[in-house]
């Protein structure tokens, strides 16, 4: 029965349609945003990946091509992919020793916060809270993250 | 080194027992792991974490950070053989679970990345009570071929595109067989046991974000079983005879060629093809069970007990296709299709090692919480029914035999990333 219901959920998904590029936020060159950040206030997000990396492109896929999370991280803060075997110096001077890695900098451009591995569309939305919203300032990010 | 390997082996052996699987492409499983099985063994050109340790290892390098899994199958083979004159006898119960368990991490953030893992490459065995011999007496069928590998791997991203990967199996290999023991010519045959080394190379090829291919060469493994015992029976007279040196020539496992294509015709689908050639042909001919050593005097010319089974099997086909479907960042669907050619020639079809299962279908899932992956999947070999067509003679006393055959696995597995 199991089996059936399986086979039943996989042939009900939506038909493959056309490939299309991934949708998610408006990815800035790492200058720009840092530019941008300071004249506007607002946080960035550095997204770092590889190409060989299997997470990363599932993050790509399924939580930055989410159209609520794609446009939060556009109005509330500027978004950096950062490929590390094409920018190695930028993984050298924030320290990442593995990929994907995702860390927020205030507007002064200071870390705010770093998340290390796959994170779901619910992490990466909390953690733009509290980012934008200045929580990281008065209290840490396991406290806020566990908040109901 | 071979002997602590072995020892080691040997050991997880114990852990798992009973062991003995009944694979079904040919005596390999048609996927390691509740990700690969559920799209029917369809993984070569599919990304992987630590199964890619008993698939191609160039998977290996999807890898990100580091990840352990731990999991295994349990499968439940439903036979029957009918020998002529004789009703159908059913296969006793049996429910083998077949671990695996691995480690896998990139080196930092270098294009190599490494890992370990153990797991049951496949087997077979049967347990047929209460079956006729060939005297009218009640006698057994039994036999268990179980065999395990532990296999450090090695990838390295060449280019952003091009992934290579490399993996050493240090194999242990057991059977234990009973050849109707209550009857004239009988054998019961206990620890036959091989340690054994091989070597899969792999690479991956990522030709554009929708399109990768992939491909893979095992080596053979020459088993050379020894350290076992036969209790033969002469009949009335001598009756059972132990003898105390065992051994058995000529049982390999065979070398194999993979090739496999993936698909992403939207982002969140993924199909896959593989075709498979399994060189059974050179890898199964006559085995040989030779005993020596009688724990008790024998007439001349019985000091050395030679038994072939002749098997020819003949080389094989796979073709697996799969499909996957992610939900969302949560759930992860997939299913299916495994074909295998049956290796086993209607000649020389033997109740002891039927291996016969051709076509599977298969289902399951992932779901992801955090840092963990928990999969699995389920999967149906259907009934495949076969008759020795073989002119009887001693070398073939199954002549006439039909065996069915069908079966159902469950995969479980348990992964996490840090």
């Amino acid at each position: 029965m199991a089996f059936m219901l399986l086979l039943a959920l996989l042939l009900l998904a939506p038909a493959p349609a056309a490939p299309a590029a991934d949708a998610g936020p408006a990815w800035l060159g790492y200058a720009q945003a840092a530019r941008l950040g300071r004249q506007d206030r607002r946080p960035i997000m550095l997204f770092f990946s590889a190409p060989w990396c299997y997470l990363c492109k599932k993050m790509r896929r399924l939580v930055f091509s989410d159209p609520e999370l794609a446009g939060r991280l556009s109005e509330k803060a500027y978004a950096v992919a950062v490929d590390i075997t094409r920018e190695p110096r930028l993984g050298e001077v924030w320290a990442v020793k593995q990929v994907p890695t995702t860390i927020f900098l205030d507007p002064q451009g200071k870390p705010a916060l770093r998340l290390t591995g796959y994170q779901n569309r619910s992490t990466l939305g909390r953690a733009l809270d509290f980012v934008a919203g200045g929580h990281h300032r008065r209290t840490t990010w396991e406290a806020f993250s566990a908040r109901p | 080194m071979q002997r602590m390997l072995g020892v080691i082996l040997a050991a997880l052996m114990v852990l798992a027992a009973p062991l003995a699987a009944w694979a079904t492409n040919g005596m390999n499983m048609i996927g390691t792991g509740a990700v690969s099985s559920g799209m029917g063994g369809a993984d070569v050109a599919v990304p992987a974490g630590c199964t890619a340790i008993a698939g191609n290892p160039a998977q290996l390098a999807t890898t990100c950070n580091r990840v352990v899994s731990v999991g295994g199958a349990f499968l439940n083979p439903q036979m029957e053989v009918t020998m002529p004159g004789q009703g159908g006898v059913d296969n006793e119960f049996q429910l083998f679970p077949l671990p695996f368990a691995g480690y896998a991490q990139r080196i930092g953030t270098s294009r190599w990345s490494v890992g370990v893992g153990v797991f049951a490459q496949g087997g077979m065995g049967v347990d047929f009570q209460n079956v006729k011999n060939f005297g009218g007496a009640d006698d057994s069928l039994y036999s268990q071929v179980a065999f395990m590998r532990l296999a450090p791997t090695l990838a390295y991203n060449v280019t952003d595109k091009l992934t290579l990967g490399a993996t050493v199996f240090a194999g242990y290999a057991s059977i234990d067989y009973d050849f109707f023991p209550n009857g004239m010519q009988g054998q019961h045959v206990t620890g036959l046991s091989s340690f054994t080394i091989a070597g899969r190379l792999g690479a991956n090829y990522q030709i554009n974000d929708q399109w990768a291919v992939g491909a893979t060469y095992t080596t053979e493994s020459s088993l050379d079983f020894d350290g076992g015992e036969m209790r033969f029976n002469f009949g009335p007279g001598m009756g059972q005879v132990t003898y105390r040196d065992a051994k058995m020539d000529a049982f390999t496992w065979p070398r194999q060629v993979e090739v496999g294509v993936s698909f992403k015709p939207s982002p969140k689908w993924l199909l896959a093809f593989d075709i498979s050639w399994v060189n059974w042909a050179s890898a199964i001919k006559t085995v040989t069970v030779t005993a020596s050593n009688p724990g008790t005097p024998v007439p001349a010319g019985y000091e050395t007990l030679s038994v072939p089974f002749i098997m020819d099997w003949k080389d094989q086909l796979v073709f697996a296709l799969g499909a996957q479907y992610e939900i969302n960042d949560m759930w992860t669907v997939r299913a299916g299709y495994n074909y295998g050619q049956n290796p086993v020639p209607d000649n020389t079809l033997n109740p002891l090692f039927p291996a016969i299962v051709e076509h599977h279908l298969t289902a399951g899932f992932t779901f992801t919480y955090q840092d963990w992956d928990f999969d699995f999947a389920l999967e149906h070999g259907f009934t495949n029914d076969q008759t020795n067509s073989g002119a009887p003679s001693p070398t073939n006393p199954f002549s006439g035999t039909e065996v069915s055959h069908y079966q159902d696995t469950m995969h479980i597995m348990v992964s996490y990333r840090f």
